[in-house]
């Protein structure tokens, strides 16, 4: 037999947690990206900004891997735009044809899983996907799609395939028929980056502003 | 052979938390971002060495480039091994394999290892480039395989390679950190295979999502480097940012004639950990991860008699040394009775295994021999799946259209792999 014990300890700050505060935290923990108890120790950032996006919602469940998102055969092309036209085709190979520029994702847990293939968010950014809304990301998709300028927030959201979804990225609220989610704001310096239309077009803009 | 005496993983050894001690993960972010790093903060840190292979360097170069970027930081901190379609397979492969060949060349980057080598993971950790206490970063998930080293090892996407690339720098959330105990000592024909395919199971595909974890125990410390290579390659498949093993003497055997630079092992202080898990996996029989998902796990025994099209041994999971001899073993004067294809994770790995009489046992056997690299474990070279094909694989997934579009992968040991070769079916290599 598998003998399994498991303890918990606190980060600092929280002391004699009961079980269910432990329970509470440690299924948070992954989260906590965003709004984490510490600080943005040496990162320089300007103002915070405003982004809102409103479209139509593809609904997909927990575990959306990068497989599925584009697969491995497709990764090596010239023309970026052959992604879109493979996009989600392991869990739904009609996706590509029928989905319409600023529609967005809402999905469950993990998503994004897998590879670091970048052509993920860019498969999905290039078919027109506006915003992924996910109660969480795998953190490499999470960072991969900020860089190519894809928005994303992590909020856990009830919603119908074709209802119409509104994301205040700022403001960390999604609103879905009439019903309002509050999820997780984006750090400071990522909604920058983001605004700027990615990681690429932020370096250059600083490099014009003589920043970098 | 060492390149630089400046002693760059140097930790100063008093702490600075107070009363909240660090773990290795704190400790190596602190020591790179200038600053106290604790889990939760973000902070700004400088890579030791940095990798990308003929993948992501396509996209982090274009990256590079638009950014106005026009010299890379470091040329001697950024190691370049082609792998994942090698030889190239069409045109369209061979062509940005050259224009990243040529961008190397131009930029000077010294480690450059072309096709042939190995596997990215597998060259950069026999080069030396993983050593403890350092900073290291893959544009590839499974750069968490650094971990083995006593590294702090993570995975990130092109641009964010095209910004270390640029500046040397990235920023890090700084993760809480698992430490995960494994008790006792397995049985024969268990590795770390079964070992890492257990975790994941146990944690689920995201249970350690953005977290760093820390395997420690006695059936951890017994493992060679190559089997904690297996084990820290898998923690991405629980979502882990980073996995590591402590740092000890066989790591330090490992790296005598590899090492870049002199290194100091780094640990966690007591009590240090978010959370801790334990296990005495005393008697824990080999395991099978079932299509797919990784986390789909169950004892070989549930899922024997299952038959397959193909055996695939290899990747950075299981194509070292160890694990071709296993296979061997348990292949020596059998015949394989499905396609079987063995991989071997690295030139040196592939060298060991010609010398050794070990090739000779596996192609005695009936398998086919590929040139290292990832072969068909992303589903873009050599030995992809027909429609409703099954393989099992010792690599680290099986999901949907992984291997081929309606493909079914298993994941197992070396050991499961080779037994399931010779009777076509899934096998426990126990019962051989």
């Amino acid at each position: 037999m598998i003998k399994q014990r498991s303890k918990i300890r606190m980060s600092s700050g929280i002391t004699s947690p009961n079980f269910i505060e432990v329970t509470l935290y440690s299924a948070l923990a992954f989260i906590l990206f965003g709004q984490a108890p510490g600080r943005e120790r040496n990162i320089k950032y300007a103002s915070s900004l405003c982004i809102m996006i409103r479209g139509r919602a593809w609904v997909f469940g927990d575990d959306v891997d990068t497989d599925v998102i584009i697969p491995g055969k497709y990764l090596r092309t010239k023309d970026l735009r052959e992604l879109a036209e493979h996009v989600m085709e392991g869990l739904d190979p009609s996706f590509s044809s029928r989905v319409q520029p600023g529609d967005l994702i809402v999905a469950g847990k993990n998503f994004g899983c897998g590879s670091s293939r970048e052509q993920a968010p860019l498969a999905l950014k290039l078919a027109g996907i506006s915003c992924v809304v996910a109660r969480s990301f795998a953190r490499i998709f999470y960072r991969n799609a900020i860089n190519i300028g894809l928005p994303l927030i992590e909020a856990d959201v009830r919603c119908e395939p074709g209802e119409i979804v509104e994301v205040d990225l700022a403001q960390g609220k999604v609103v879905v028929g009439g019903r309002e989610y509050t999820g997780r704001k984006l750090p400071d310096f990522l909604m920058e980056i983001l605004n700027d239309g990615g990681l690429v077009a932020h370096r250059r803009k600083q490099r014009e502003r003589g920043l970098v | 052979m060492i390149l630089c005496c400046e002693n760059v993983f140097t930790f100063a050894a008093e702490s600075h938390w107070g009363d909240r001690l660090p773990t290795i993960s704190e400790k190596i972010l602190s020591r790179a971002s200038g600053t106290e790093a604790e889990a939760g903060d973000i902070v700004d840190a400088a890579i030791d060495y940095a990798m990308s292979h003929d993948g992501t360097s396509v996209l982090a170069i274009k990256a590079f480039r638009e950014m106005g970027s026009e010299k890379v930081w470091d040329p001697g901190r950024i190691v370049i091994p082609f792998d994942h379609i090698v030889p190239a397979n069409n045109e369209t492969a061979a062509t940005l394999q050259a224009e990243v060949r040529s961008w190397a060349r131009a930029q000077g980057i010294e480690n450059f290892y072309d096709c042939g080598h190995g596997i990215c993971h597998q060259v950069f950790c026999e080069m030396g480039f993983a050593l403890p206490g350092a900073l290291v970063v893959g544009a590839d998930s499974h750069s968490c395989t650094y971990g083995a080293l006593g590294a702090f090892g993570t995975g990130v996407g092109a641009t964010d390679m095209a910004e270390i690339y640029s500046r040397g720098r990235l920023w890090f959330r700084v993760p809480e950190t698992i430490c995960m105990r494994l008790d006792g000592t397995p049985g024969d024909m268990v590795s770390a295979k079964d070992l890492a395919l257990f975790v994941v199971k146990e944690m689920g595909a995201d249970g350690a999502n953005y977290m760093a974890v820390e395997f420690v125990g006695e059936a951890v410390e017994r493992l060679s480097v190559s089997g904690r290579m297996t084990l820290c390659n898998m923690g991405v498949e629980m979502g882990a940012k980073a996995a590591i093993v402590p740092p000890d003497a066989s790591v330090d055997a490992y790296l005598e004639r590899r090492a870049r630079r002199p290194y100091t092992h780094i640990h966690s202080d007591p009590g240090s950990y978010f959370r801790e898990i334990e296990y005495d996996v005393s008697d824990l029989p080999p395991m099978v991860a079932a299509p797919y998902r990784v986390d789909n796990v169950h004892p070989v025994a549930d899922l024997a008699g299952t038959e397959v099209d193909q055996v695939f041994i290899g990747t950075c999971t299981n194509g070292r040394l160890e694990d071709l001899e296993v296979a061997a073993r348990i292949m020596k004067n059998r015949s394989v009775k499905v396609r079987t294809l063995v991989i071997p994770a690295s030139r040196e790995v592939y060298l060991a295994a010609l010398r050794s009489g070990v090739m000779e046992t596996l192609v005695e056997a009936g398998a086919m021999i590929g040139p290292p690299g990832c072969g068909p474990c992303l589903g873009a070279h050599m030995g992809v799946l027909g429609d409703g094909e099954v393989c099992l694989s010792t690599s680290n997934r099986n999901f949907p259209g992984r291997m081929g579009r309606n493909g079914r992968v298993y994941l197992a040991s070396p050991a499961t792999a080779a037994a399931t070769a010779i009777t076509g079916k899934i096998t426990d290599p126990r019962e051989l």
